[in-house]
């Protein structure tokens, strides 16, 4: 009897508390979401680098099984297998070639004053969330902050040489990891130069695939497609000067457009191709050392 | 028990960060999700989804907690599946049913997020995933049921097999 009376009590306490803390946790999920990842990417960090250094050592067991082929040469059938041997040979060659040129063009990066390049691998992505964020194996141990600008070797837009670009920011930050949230993510914010104009403006990811936006230009000025766009270097934590990429027109055809009566608009074609990317360097301010 | 689940969590969630990272929409965790929600029980079950989404939001970087909604609907398709398996309908059509739904479940809310043209890109991306989700799904269910019969743990197959011929 005294059950009976206490079960509706329940069920109605029940079917109020789940309702109130879905609400509690979406109203909230920003700061829950902060207070996760720097709680738990620390706990998991040996986790996340055992994934790394399993695709390391696949790579590297996959080109010792290749090496030891080189003896298989004799007949036909034995030839043919040497062939596709040195075709995905040359496969793996290629890519350690890209990574290479990669590699080396963030080793010659100029210095910046006041700035400390720290060099960081990409542990973690999702396939979702490809282009917008990703963790690399560098933290707070490193003097990265968040807010610290991440910069990137990419492919020259004329398909000649390579060229270093603002990939994103760091957005969150644990011990051992940190969060890149790119160009291209709504969380990404930097002040823009753009040089042939002369003037500042606000770079913003737009998600969803799209390319950012430079917004809050003066209204009355003139910009062109194809115009440099560079970091303005407002944020402390951003130098001035680093290429982000060019101004392109957007999908009515105009470079740039009105907004609000008050400010011009104009869409960024970014330098960053995000999709092939596997290292990035994290500038860090000098002061910031730990 | 505990070890064994806290074992199977951490070797799946290990997998999913690793093929996710290279662009492959694996769902190993959902797959753990839907064996002990048959194996174990439905609140278990939930404590585990929860515990494991949060994790995998994070890896992710996610702006919004999805998987905190997506994980625990594969106990509710886990928990369709054991009902309606019976002993004059095979079990195993509606496993690689099941298994070829669990992509759509969990990546299909975060895609509702993406621009169009991604959307669309996504849709073309998702069949392939699909099927070989419902390839996996019951291979991987053996796989873990070898393991549980390795420690005497309770079977998924005889859970099942238990409604399908339920004791007089």
């Amino acid at each position: 009897m005294k059950q009976n009376s206490i079960r509706p009590v329940q069920t109605i306490l029940l079917s109020l508390a789940i309702p109130a803390a879905f609400l509690l946790t979406v109203f909230t999920w920003q700061s829950i979401r902060l207070f996760l990842t720097r709680s738990t990417l620390d706990y998991f960090y040996p986790f996340l680098k055992a994934s790394a250094a399993a695709e390391d050592a696949a790579a590297h067991a996959a080109l010792a099984a290749g090496k030891s082929k080189n003896f298989l040469a004799s007949s036909l059938a034995k030839m043919q297998e040497e062939v596709m041997r040195l075709s995905s040979q040359n496969a793996s060659l290629e890519h350690l070639k890209q990574e290479n040129r990669q590699l080396r063009a963030l080793l010659e990066l100029r210095q910046f004053s006041g700035f400390r390049p720290v060099f960081s691998e990409i542990i973690a992505r999702d396939p979702m969330t490809w282009d917008e964020t990703f963790l690399v194996d560098k933290g707070a141990v490193n003097g990265i902050r968040a807010g610290d600008c991440v910069l990137a070797v990419f492919d020259a837009p004329d398909g000649e040489g390579v060229v270093t670009a603002v990939a994103g920011r760091i957005t969150s930050v644990s011990e051992h990891t940190a969060r890149v949230s790119t160009i291209f993510h709504e969380d990404c914010t930097l002040s823009v130069f753009l040089a042939e104009s002369g003037q500042f403006g606000s770079l913003r990811g737009k998600g969803r695939g799209e390319e950012p936006v430079i917004s809050w230009l003066p209204a009355d000025g003139k910009y062109g497609r194809g115009e440099i766009v560079l970091t303005g270097g407002l944020s402390p934590q951003t130098p001035a000067g680093l290429y982000v990429g060019t101004v392109q027109a957007g999908k009515d055809g105009n470079v740039s457009r009105i907004s609000d009566h008050l400010y011009a608009e104009a869409e960024l074609k970014a330098a960053a191709k995000i999709s092939d990317l596997h290292f990035v360097t994290v500038l860090v301010r000098e002061a910031d050392k730990p | 028990m505990t070890a064994a689940v806290f074992l199977t969590f951490s070797l799946s969630l290990f997998l999913d960060l690793f093929f996710r990272s290279h662009g492959i929409l694996s769902v190993f965790t959902p797959f753990c999700i839907f064996y002990y929600a048959v194996v174990l029980n439905w609140k278990t079950a939930l404590v585990l989804a929860i515990a494991s989404a949060i994790p995998a939001i994070v890896f992710a970087g996610s702006a919004w907690p999805f998987d905190l909604l997506t994980y625990p609907a594969v106990i509710g398709l886990s928990l369709w599946n054991r009902r309606k398996t019976g002993p004059a309908d095979p079990s195993l059509r509606r496993h690689l049913l099941c298994g070829a739904l669990i992509p759509i479940l969990i990546f299909g809310p975060k895609a509702l997020t993406l621009s169009f043209d991604t959307f669309l890109a996504f849709l073309a991306w998702l069949p392939p995933h699909c099927v070989l989700s419902a390839v996996l799904l019951p291979f991987v269910l053996y796989l873990l049921d070898l393991f549980a019969e390795k420690l005497g743990l309770p079977l998924y197959s005889e859970t099942i097999r238990k409604r399908e011929n339920p004791p007089l």
